[in-house]
C-alpha cells in the first residue's frame, strides 16, 4: 500500500472525483492559482479551470450558502475553509440552512465542507481549533 | 418615528408609471388574478387564524401584492427560472404555480402539507415549479440563490434566478456576502429589495444610513434600479429588464421596489409604533389593487371582466379551505424520518405525484458511484 499524507489523499480524491463527475467543483479562498493555504487543491485549477475551481471572496457564509444552492440543482460542491476555525462565520448557513434542507423541504443538499483543523502549525488560538464536536449536535450533518 | 423623506412616510412618487406595452390582454388580467388571489387567500387565512386553526404566526402582504406578483411575472417559467420568496411574497409563489390548498395546509401544519407539518406558513418550495423554500434566518437565501444561479452559469443553462429580501434583511451579513459573491461571479441573479418601510417595528432610518437602498448596488459594482412597488406594471417592467440583462450574461441587478407594509409584522402586532395617519394614507392613496383596477378600467376592460376573476378566486379559495380543513394532522412517526439521504428517501409528496422529485433526479444517478458501496 502506498503511503500518503492526509493532505495528499484529499487532493488525490478531489482529482479523482472531478475527473469522474463533472458536477463536482471546488470553491474557497485562494484555492485556485495558489492551490490553497495548505496546497490541497494545488494543480486543480490548471487542470479543470477557474469555472470548476472557484476563488471566492472572504465570505464563509456565501461559500457554504452558494454550495447549498448549487447542490440543490444537482451539483456536487466541495467547499474549503481556509482554516476550519473560520467555519464559525458560516455556522448559521451550515446548521440552519444546509443541515435542515432535506428534512424541512425535501431539498437535496449533497455537499462537502472541509478544512484543516487542529494545532501544530503554531497558529495561535484562531488557527488551531477543533470545532467539529460542536457540529455533532446538528442533525443533518455528517462529520468525518 | 420614520424620518421624513423615508419610504414609509409618504406614498412613493417615483419616476414614471409602467407602460405595459408587451403584455397581452390575457396577461394583464392574469396579473389582476394573482394580486386578487394573494389578497383574498390571506384574508381567508386571517379567518382561519382567528378560529385558532392556523399554527404559528400569520404574515400579511396587504398593500404589497403588486411588487411580488409583478416581479415574479417577469421570470420565464418555460425556461425554468427559479425564485426564492420571503414571507411577504406569497404572490410570487402563486405566479410560479403554488396552489391555495398547499398554502392553507402549510399554515394549518397539516400532515399532507408540502412540508408535512415540519415547516409552517409559506416556507416550502418545489424545484420543479421553480421556487425554493426560505428559512427564517434573514438574508440566507441570497447566498443560496447565488449558488443556484452559479449552477445555471456553469452548466450554460439559459435560466435566471430571483431572490427577495426585505429592507431589514439588507443589513445582514448573508445579504452582503451573497450579493457580492454573485456579483463577482456574474451570476444571472436578480435581487429584489422590497422596501416596505419597516422591519418588524424598526423603520428604515434605523436600519441604514443610506439615502435609498438602491444605492447599495454601487458598492457591489452591479446594476441598480428603483421602482414603484405598488404599480404592478412598473414592478414587472423593471424586473423584466433585469431578467433580460441576467439572461444575456450581464450579471446581477439590485432592484429596490418601494412599497408599504399596511399590516403589522404579523397578525399579533398592534403597530403602535407607526405614526398616526400613515397607514390610512397608503390605503387611501396607494393601494396596488385599487390602482391597477383603475388602470384596467381605463383601458379596454370592464367591471364584468374583473368580477369573473373575483368569482374564480373565491371558488378556488373555498375549495382549498374545505380540502385543507379535511386534511389530517401529521403522523407523529413521520417526525424522525428523512433527515439524511440514507435510509432511502420518504415517498414523493402528494402535490407532485407523478413528477420525479428533485431527490430522485439528483441523487443516486448512475454516476454517483462511490456512495452506496
Ligand atoms: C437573522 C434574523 N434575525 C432576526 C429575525 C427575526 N425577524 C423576522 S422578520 C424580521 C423583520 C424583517 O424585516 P424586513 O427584512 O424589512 O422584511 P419585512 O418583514 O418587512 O417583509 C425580523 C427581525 C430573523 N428572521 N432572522
Ligand atoms: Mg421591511
Amino acid at each position: 500500500m502506498s503511503e500518503a499524507t492526509y493532505l495528499e489523499a484529499i487532493r488525490e480524491a478531489l482529482f479523482e472525483e472531478m475527473e469522474r463527475d463533472e458536477n463536482v467543483f471546488c470553491l474557497g479562498e485562494d484555492i485556485g492559482a495558489y492551490g490553497g493555504a495548505f496546497k490541497v487543491t494545488e494543480g486543480l485549477m490548471a487542470k479543470y479551470g477557474e469555472q470548476r475551481v472557484i476563488d471566492t471572496p472572504i465570505s464563509e457564509a456565501a461559500i457554504i450558502g452558494a454550495a447549498a444552492g448549487a447542490a440543490h440543482m444537482g451539483m456536487r460542491p466541495v467547499c474549503e475553509m481556509q482554516f476550519i476555525d473560520f467555519i464559525s462565520t458560516g455556522y448559521d448557513m451550515l446548521t440552519n440552512y444546509v443541515a435542515t434542507a432535506r428534512y424541512r423541504a425535501m431539498l437535496p443538499c449533497p455537499m462537502v465542507v472541509r478544512g484543516p483543523s487542529g494545532g501544530y502549525v503554531r497558529g495561535g488560538p484562531f488557527h488551531s481549533q477543533n470545532p467539529e464536536a460542536a457540529f455533532l449536535h446538528t442533525p443533518g450533518l455528517k462529520i468525518v | 418615528m420614520a424620518r421624513s423623506g423615508t419610504a414609509a412616510s409618504r406614498p412613493a412618487k417615483l419616476a414614471h408609471a409602467g407602460q405595459s406595452g408587451d403584455l397581452s390582454r390575457a396577461q394583464k388580467l392574469e396579473l389582476y388574478y394573482y394580486m386578487r388571489l394573494t389578497r383574498s387567500l390571506e384574508e381567508r387565512l386571517v379567518n382561519l387564524y382567528r378560529q385558532t386553526k392556523v399554527i404559528g404566526g400569520l404574515f400579511r402582504s396587504l398593500g404589497q401584492e403588486a411588487d411580488a406578483v409583478g416581479s415574479a411575472y417577469a421570470l420565464d417559467r418555460s425556461k425554468g427560472d427559479v425564485l426564492s420568496p420571503l414571507i411577504r411574497n406569497l404572490g410570487s409563489m402563486l405566479v410560479q404555480g403554488a396552489k391555495p390548498n398547499e398554502i392553507i395546509k402549510q399554515y394549518m401544519a397539516k400532515g399532507d402539507s408540502p412540508t408535512r407539518g415540519r415547516e409552517l406558513n409559506i416556507h416550502y418550495g418545489d424545484l420543479v415549479r421553480g421556487f425554493i423554500g426560505q428559512i427564517s434566518h434573514l438574508g440566507d437565501m441570497v447566498p443560496v440563490m447565488a449558488g443556484v444561479t452559479l449552477s445555471f452559469r456553469m452548466r450554460k443553462q439559459d435560466r435566471v434566478g430571483l431572490v427577495y429580501v426585505g429592507d431589514g434583511a439588507t443589513s445582514t451579513g448573508a445579504f452582503h456576502e451573497g450579493i457580492n459573491f454573485a456579483a463577482v461571479q456574474k451570476c444571472p441573479l436578480v435581487v429584489i429589495v422590497e422596501n416596505n418601510g419597516y422591519a418588524y417595528s424598526t423603520p428604515l432610518s434605523k436600519q441604514t444610513a443610506a439615502k435609498q437602498l438602491v444605492d447599495k448596488a454601487i458598492g457591489y459594482g452591479i446594476a441598480g434600479e428603483r421602482a414603484d412597488g405598488n404599480d404592478v406594471i412598473a414592478s414587472y417592467e423593471v424586473t423584466k429588464r433585469a431578467v433580460d440583462r441576467a439572461r444575456a450574461g450581464g450579471g446581477v441587478t439590485l432592484i429596490e421596489l418601494v412599497t408599504y407594509r399596511r399590516k403589522g409584522h404579523a397578525e399579533h402586532d398592534n403597530q403602535s409604533y407607526v405614526p398616526a395617519g400613515e397607514i390610512d394614507r397608503w390605503a387611501g392613496e396607494n393601494d396596488p389593487i385599487d390602482r391597477y383596477v383603475k388602470r384596467l378600467l381605463s383601458e379596454d376592460f370592464d367591471r364584468s371582466d374583473l368580477a369573473s376573476v373575483d368569482a374564480r378566486v373565491k371558488k378556488e379559495i373555498d375549495q382549498a379551505t374545505d380540502e385543507a380543513e379535511a386534511s389530517p394532522m401529521p403522523d407523529p412517526t413521520d417526525t424522525l424520518v428523512g433527515i439524511y439521504a440514507d435510509p432511502p428517501t420518504v415517498a414523493p409528496l402528494w402535490f407532485r405525484e407523478g413528477i420525479k422529485s428533485a431527490v430522485e433526479v439528483h441523487e443516486r444517478p448512475a454516476s454517483w458511484g462511490t456512495h452506496d458501496v
